[in-house]
């Protein structure tokens, strides 16, 4: 049982109540189309310089990876808000109705600091790669495409713990 | 310790990267190793060209699940094969396969396809307990075919594990069609022999023509696709590229199916599906790395090799093994954690990894409609209002089938090897 499966039945469709939540999940979503847009039209560029014109992008294909690490991260944070990540559920439901809002709170509780942790030892690898500046493709150094994970697993993070506050209006920490 | 504390946490429901990010964080700080080595494992999404089809594919099957492209396959098929005794049924795993060669994730065919075979089997008196059973076991078909993402998976994180095996996508790409096409036979002969005893199948069919001018856009995509990969002509991702282009142009642009509005929509949910499955696999490139310093796959090696004598022996307990946890886990994850651990065990037994990639995904996708807890049953009983045990009942002819198949390509790897040893 995971959420992947279930969750493909609605499109993404939470409705935060702030009017500044709306506009950061209408940012997310427009962000991962332009990005995901952005990939396919590249690839189909080189595609057709690879095939017609006997040329090719050198930067196309890094920064198509970068797209997807981007996408991935992106989408995480926005799974994160509706709690659609992949798990096994299993025990949870046998355990009595009083009892198992805790033991989910508890456990979004210790995924928001797994998050952070995870953030931090990003930022360590941030730091690293300031230091030795390497480009990822055209102009564009490694660590503004790797600026994506620590961002994402902090959004992550702090969504998680609103999860396990009770400040989500997200249906699955209701139900 | 530490395992017993990730296994009750992860079946207690806490997401999984962070179960897996967990155990690997911990075990590196175990072996004084700093923690932003898990950070440099994990970025390394970023670094794999394949994955790159991962996004793209998943968006098109998406799509298409969203679109009417469903309705007009079932109607062609209904037009070209509705005469043939069970050709319905047969046609109708045709569908499924091919739906979830495309989007990856059986859960979508169930819903987007499943849900128009049902009342179509129905109507030309196909037995309600059979109609059942054949969307939910069916709709598990197509994990073998390119170019299904698990597949795609496989060969990623066998590549990491075993890098020495020089394993390539298009060997596996090739080598799950003759036990795909076995399963679809066992299938479809069950379905052929069922209808047999019945009644005739009702005659009244859709216009050809017209249902052929419907799918003009859908029915090419699948060969140029699979044409294009496997005759060599385009890359998988290259593939990936034509085929989210082509639905997006033929869906969005030429047939209007879906108004552009719809469409971030419809992609966040795509990319929803695809984050979950890369995060997973960043944390888990992290685990599997530690894994293999701390020699974990040589001591689970020690520990069972006294107890079994040959590879057979080994390959049936794998069987065992994947159906329970394939019966658990989604399939991407159920890949994620333990294609590591059993890959190296398997190269030990002198197991072929491409054949052992085949029996894997196999296993997993039986998995899917195995009871008690297959997420495709519960997916069918949720969809079509039945009980879960009228489901399971239905399901379970088609189960045997399938377990027939797993046990033929588990014993005969010529069958998962031969077409790409022809490459």
């Amino acid at each position: 049982m995971t959420d992947t499966a279930s969750g493909v039945l609605g499109e993404v469709d939470g409705q935060p109540l702030t009017r500044a939540g709306l506009w950061l999940r209408r940012f997310e979503i427009g962000l991962i189309s332009v990005i995901f847009l952005a990939v396919v039209v590249v690839g189909l560029v080189q595609i057709g310089l690879r095939n017609f014109a006997d040329s090719s992008l050198v930067w196309a294909d890094p920064a198509m990876r970068a797209g997807v690490l981007w996408l991935a991260m992106l989408a995480s944070a926005l799974a994160a808000g509706q709690a659609r990540h992949i798990r096994i559920d299993v025990l949870s439901r046998k355990l009595p109705e009083s009892l198992r809002p805790w033991v989910v709170r508890a456990l979004y509780f210790a995924t928001a600091l797994i998050c952070l942790a995870l953030t931090a030892a990003s930022i360590n690898l941030l730091r690293l790669e300031i230091q030795i500046n390497d480009l990822a493709f055209l102009n564009v150094p490694r660590w503004l495409v790797l600026i994506i994970i620590p961002i994402g697993f902090g959004v992550m993070g702090w969504r998680f713990m609103r999860h396990a506050l009770g400040l989500s209006t997200s249906a699955e920490t209701q139900s | 310790m530490l395992l017993l504390l990730l296994l009750v946490l992860a079946l207690f429901g806490m997401p999984l990267f962070a179960v897996i990010a967990l155990g690997a964080m911990a075990s590196f700080h175990a072996e004084g190793l700093n923690l932003s080595l898990v950070a440099m494992e994990f970025q390394r999404i970023g670094e794999l060209p394949v994955l790159v089809a991962l996004p793209l594919f998943t968006f098109a099957g998406v799509l298409l699940s969203h679109s009417r492209t469903p309705e007009r396959l079932v109607d062609f098929t209904r037009s070209l094969f509705g005469w043939m005794p069970g050709g319905l049924a047969i046609l109708g795993l045709g569908l499924f396969a091919l739906m979830t060669a495309f989007t990856g994730a059986s859960g979508i065919t169930v819903v987007a396809l499943g849900s128009l075979m049902l009342p179509a089997l129905l109507k030309s008196g196909y037995p309600e307990h059979f109609s059942l059973g054949l969307v939910t076991a069916g709709s598990s078909m197509g994990v073998l075919f390119a170019p299904s993402l698990p597949l795609i998976l496989y060969a990623v994180i066998a590549q990491q594990v075993a890098p020495g095996q020089g394993i390539r996508i298009e060997e596996l790409f090739l080598a799950g069609i003759l036990p795909g096409l076995l399963m679809l036979l066992l299938m479809a002969g069950w379905a052929m022999f069922v209808r047999a005893r019945l009644p005739a199948e009702s005659r009244e069919r859709p216009p050809m023509l017209a249902s052929l001018r419907a799918v003009a856009w859908e029915l090419p995509l699948p060969v140029v696709v699979l044409g294009g990969i496997y005759g060599g002509y385009l890359l998988v991702v290259e593939a990936a590229v034509v085929t989210a282009a082509w639905v997006l142009l033929s869906l969005v642009l030429i047939r209007r199916d879906i108004a552009w509005r719809r469409l971030p929509g419809i992609i966040s949910e795509a990319m929803v599906l695809v984050g979950a499955i890369l995060v997973v696999l960043g944390v888990s490139m992290a685990s599997t790395n530690v894994m293999i310093d701390t020699q974990v796959p040589q001591k689970l090696f020690a520990a069972v090799e006294p107890w079994i004598t040959s590879k057979w022996m080994f390959l049936l307990m794998v069987n065992v093994l994947l159906l329970i946890v394939g019966m658990i886990l989604d399939i991407f994850a159920a890949l994620v954690i333990m294609a590591p651990l059993i890959l190296p065990i398997a190269l030990a037994f002198g197991v072929d990894p491409v054949h052992l990639g085949i029996v894997f995904l196999a296993n997993l996708q039986i998995g899917y409609c195995t009871p008690p807890v297959g997420i495709n049953l519960f997916l069918a009983s949720h969809r079509f209002n039945k009980d879960i045990l009228v489901i399971y009942r239905s399901t379970l002819p088609f189960l045997g089938w399938l377990l027939v198949s797993l046990m033929i390509i588990t014993w005969w790897p010529a069958l998962s090897l031969w077409l790409p040893g022809r490459l």
